[in-house]
């Protein structure tokens, strides 16, 4: 079955075939916010652009009404269903403009008003297209977005210089209305403001507190330094500072609004990476030390310092405990709460690191089923499963389980899938468990590309949609609708739940991920 | 003079590909932090350089694989890798007495950008900057150099943003294609991918899930008039 293409749609993002209006009409129609457009909109640089939610009523009211978007309209309209809400795309749409990360809500159209408001409250972002049009909501971000845990919020951070030192400033959007319910700020006065300010917000397990772990890294005097041309054998010199990083804790209380911090870990100097949970109470931190703090010589070789685990009550800014943890260095790796409190994170694509709360005693569990590796790394997908379960996915070697971290992390299902032709690069979800945990969409295999999805408690195939395109990441829609994401345009595609192909759209963005 | 580039730690991955392509390699390349989906050699940086040296081939050079999404975000973000990928190459070098910089003084550095994956003109500069002038503080020199894994050809902004104006020296590619495959001992005739603004100095012209090979290791040579592991550490002694 072809994919649906809405042939006189007027819904931004749906693939159009008609040219014969204006210039920004037909940007829009074609499912391309311009860069023009968007400066006519007060965007600056930033592009970005946007499609409708779409269901499978969606497109056959759009076959009646020839209007996608007055379908998604009716649709729920005439279902008596809400409107799906919003997903954000988060990336880049020109690689050479300075601070052009942005995020992008894609909204259905019943909420097109409310993202409208909240885009113009916070003055983060404005947009002049019609109502289910793309609404860009920031730009300029200091780190990727995070979502809560129950996929209800999304924090997003940015940092601003001052004369009196770093801004750190983080909205709190509700997803569904696509509007910044709150805003938090935190000022570094203590802090140069020519510091780099790496933030890594994490929402506690019910999203009423935000946590934020600062790495900040100060830049000293510029030295000059030589370098030699490896092709021309002459010198260049560069100059360059030394940078030394520590870290500050801020806690964001969402239910008071309050703000506390930032507290000062007095530990520099540190690695600025750092790998963090939230649980209910607590906060897991994990940082690394700086070698150069320690001397070393060639005559008297000293290891690699080890990472450390810190845990602070939340709210607070002095750990309860720090004990030394395991390599490897904390820095990307899956990690996130488990029901009983303690942390886990998932190193090396194949080991969990548990680590116990009350006592700060750490557990090494291998993961049977993915504890196999290839030349290339092999990105984990670790996310909450059914019935306080871990879901994980390894695509590298087509394998996906959940386990029970009450049993020792038992595996209770155990599914094997193609592994899809680049299961490493752009986007990380490359496979998605169903909310309910009964089917598992993964990307197509390698030789068939595409998307199939299985059952898990059978492990076997239910369906599968196949065009030869590879695609790079797919995403569970809040409508249930399945999207994949591909190199080239229509870079996104919708799917059934059974992945029969719904619709089609272009975007002029990057996409780096989908919250 | 091909070598190997593995996810895997060189001590568990040599024998398998010796077995495979029965010669030795020229270097490795080998995966540091942040890379949080591989093993990193400074985890166990003596048993990765046990391993090179069993290996026949003592020369080591270093590639980072942070998640890939980082490297569409800020300079912030940039820096932080490159400092934590840096730390991990000076804690290597200083925990290991055999482990020796090259002759001529420069190791390049490989950020792995993958085909899919956006490269941002601030990650870049955030982090090409910090690798250009990470200081070695034990002997005050500064021997590393930014470099690129990626593929030139993919839709996705890598050789224009590395050639941009206002991107911070990008010394070389490594082009991940195309991918005749081959054999260690017998790598195929220079065909690299290539960007316009940057040499491809390195070509993975064998990777193991599109060639078929059984070891955990992908296949690199250098440019006809380029020796990778030139820029490389080395190992003097067996460690």
């Amino acid at each position: 079955m072809p994919f649906g293409r809405v042939a006189s749609g007027h819904s931004p993002g749906i693939t159009s075939t008609r040219h014969n209006s204006g210039r920004a009409e037909q940007d829009r129609d074609a499912g391309r916010l311009t860069r023009r457009a968007l400066l006519a909109g007060g965007i600056g640089a930033t592009a970005v652009v946007a499609l409708p939610d779409l269901t499978r009523a969606d497109l056959a009211r759009a076959a009646t009404t020839g209007s996608a978007a007055g379908a998604a309209s009716g649709a729920g309209a005439a279902g008596g269903t809400a409107p799906a809400g919003h997903f954000f795309l988060y990336g880049i749409t020109t690689p050479d403009a300075e601070h052009s990360a942005g995020v992008q809500a894609v909204n259905s159209p019943a909420a097109s008003q409310a993202v409208r408001g909240a885009v113009a409250a916070q003055s983060v972002a404005a947009q002049s297209a019609s109502a289910s049009a793309p609404a860009p909501v920031a730009t300029g971000l200091a780190t990727a977005p995070v979502a809560s845990p129950d996929q209800a919020w999304l924090a997003l951070a940015t940092v601003a210089a001052s004369s009196s030192g770093p801004v750190v400033t983080v909205s709190v959007m509700e997803k569904a209305s696509a509007t910044v319910a709150q805003k938090a700020v935190i000022a570094l006065r203590e802090i140069p403001s020519t510091a780099s300010v790496l933030v890594t917000p994490v929402f506690s397990p019910d999203a009423t507190m935000l946590s934020l772990v600062l790495g900040i890294s100060v830049p000293g005097p510029k030295r000059q330094v030589s370098k030699r041309d490896p092709r021309g054998g002459g010198v260049t010199t560069i100059s360059a500072p030394d940078w030394r990083s520590q870290h500050a804790l801020a806690f964001f209380d969402r239910s008071t609004g309050a703000v506390s911090g930032p507290f000062y870990l007095g530990d520099e100097p540190s690695l600025a990476l750092s790998t963090v949970v939230a649980t209910a109470s607590d906060l897991f931190v994990w940082t690394t030390p700086d070698p150069r703090a320690t001397p070393r010589s060639k005559s008297h070789p000293v290891a690699p310092p080890l990472p450390a685990v810190s845990v602070f009550p939340v709210g607070e800014g002095k750990a309860r405990l720090t004990v030394p943890s395991p390599a490897p260095w904390p820095g990307g790796e899956p990690a996130m709460a488990l029901p009983s409190g303690d942390a886990a994170r998932f190193v090396n694509s194949r080991t969990l690191h548990v680590v116990a709360a009350k006592s700060g005693d750490l557990r090494q569990v291998a993961v049977a089923p993915l504890n196999e590796g290839r030349a290339k790394p092999s990105p984990i997908m670790m996310t909450p499963g059914p019935r306080e379960s871990l879901f994980l996915a390894k695509p590298s070697i087509g394998r996906a389980v959940i386990v029970d971290p009450a049993s020792e992390f038992a595996v209770r299902n155990d599914v094997s899938f193609a592994a899809p032709a680049k299961p490493f690069g752009g986007l990380t979800s490359k496979a998605v468990l169903s909310p309910s945990g009964e089917q598992l969409y993964v990307l197509g295999g390698a030789k068939s590309g595409g998307l199939a999805v299985y059952d898990v408690a059978s492990g076997k195939i239910t369906g599968a949609y196949g065009d030869g395109r590879q695609y790079s990441g797919l995403y569970l829609l809040p409508s249930g609708t399945v999207l994949a994401v591909s190199q080239e345009n229509p870079r996104l595609a919708y799917f059934s739940p059974e992945l029969s192909p719904l619709a089609t759209a272009d975007t002029g963005m990057y996409v780096s991920a989908v919250y | 003079m091909a070598g190997y580039d593995t996810a895997g730690e060189i001590q568990n991955t040599y024998s398998a590909a010796h077995s495979e392509f029965g010669s030795d390699p020229n270097f490795w390349l080998r995966y540091f932090a942040p890379s949080p989906y591989a093993d990193v050699v400074e985890s166990d940086p003596t048993s990765e350089c046990v391993g090179a040296w069993e290996s026949g081939g003592p020369r080591i050079g270093p590639i980072m694989a942070p998640d890939q999404a980082n490297l569409a975000s800020s300079s912030a973000q940039g820096l932080a890798d490159a400092e934590t990928f840096c730390a991990a190459i000076y804690s290597t070098f200083t925990s290991v007495g055999p482990l020796q910089t090259p002759a001529n003084g420069m190791i390049y550095c490989w950020l792995d950008q993958e085909y899919s994956t956006t490269l941002s003109l601030d990650y870049w500069n955030g982090w090409a900057d910090y690798v250009a002038g990470y200081k070695f503080a034990n002997v005050g020199t500064q021997p590393l150099y930014a470099c690129l894994y990626c593929d030139p050809y993919s839709p996705y902004p890598n050789c224009t943003t590395i050639g941009a104006s206002g991107a911070a020296p990008c010394h070389a590619v490594w082009s991940s294609e195309p991918e005749p495959c081959g054999s260690l001992a017998n790598s195929p005739s220079w065909d690299a991918d290539a960007c316009a603004s940057t040499p491809t100095e390195v070509w993975q012209y064998g990777e193991q899930g599109a060639c078929g090979y059984s070891a955990n290791v992908d296949l690199d040579t250098g440019a006809p008039d380029f020796n990778e592991g030139n820029y490389c550490f080395y190992l003097s002694s067996e460690p």
